[in-house]
């Protein structure tokens, strides 16, 4: 990790909306709190790889179709 | 998460399942906070009556060894608990508050050193590292990040 400000762009806000979720119920669905998901939803925080996979198995999607590291 | 929060999470909501583990959090901080509280009192009663001589020193090290176990382990059972942001939150919030005792001690020794201080208040210092440390846990918690 080179740094928090190198975070990633990810589609969480727009999976969680087509889904019609809110930040607390996907937060309980991935056993966080409602401010994780509000700083990967913003780009504050990246998440770990763990929660990464957690959030590609709930959304039934890969990975890189959720996260883009702009590369 | 277990094979029981799996089967749970398909019974309830997960806005059901946040605000259960929330409350449950909450509950258990609560009741750390409570015995943290009274083995405070217990130990300045404890430290008043060996300094009456009407307690062996022995008790008071017995019971400083019990608090200092049951602080490690309320330690690491809390980082277990919290989600990876509220850990990353209290790592930074530890990191600074560790540089902010490096310069504050060291500021103060300087000063102190040459006359322009008086002697080390390391209450002070200790009080001024909880409080850098607080403030940027909040800050942290606030959203700035």
């Amino acid at each position: 990790m080179t740094g928090e400000s190198d975070t990633m762009n990810n589609r969480l806000k727009i999976l969680r909306a087509e889904r019609d979720w809110s930040q607390a119920e996907l937060a309980g669905r991935l056993d966080v709190s409602r401010q994780a998901i509000n700083a990967i939803e913003t780009g504050k925080h990246d998440p770990s790889l763990p929660l990464a996979f957690r959030i590609a198995r709930l959304f039934n999607m890969p990975i890189e179709e959720i996260f883009d590291d702009g590369q | 998460m277990t094979d029981s929060d799996t089967a749970m999470s398909g019974s309830i909501s997960g806005e059901a399942r946040l605000k259960a583990k929330r409350n449950a959090f909450l509950r258990y901080f609560g009741l750390v906070m409570v015995a943290g509280f009274v083995a405070g009192m217990m130990s300045g009663a404890a430290a008043a009556m060996v300094e009456d001589g009407t307690l062996p020193k022995g008790v008071l090290i017995a019971l400083w060894a019990v608090t200092v176990a049951l602080f490690a382990w309320f330690c690491r059972d809390y980082f277990r608990r919290v989600d990876e942001l509220d850990l990353l939150d209290n790592l930074w919030a530890s990191t600074i508050g560790l540089y902010g005792y490096i310069v504050v001690f060291g500021t103060w020794y300087l000063f102190h050193q040459v006359g322009m201080a008086p002697e080390m208040d390391h209450i002070a210092i200790l009080l001024a590292t909880l409080a850098i440390t607080t403030v940027a846990y909040l800050a942290r918690k606030l959203g700035w990040r």
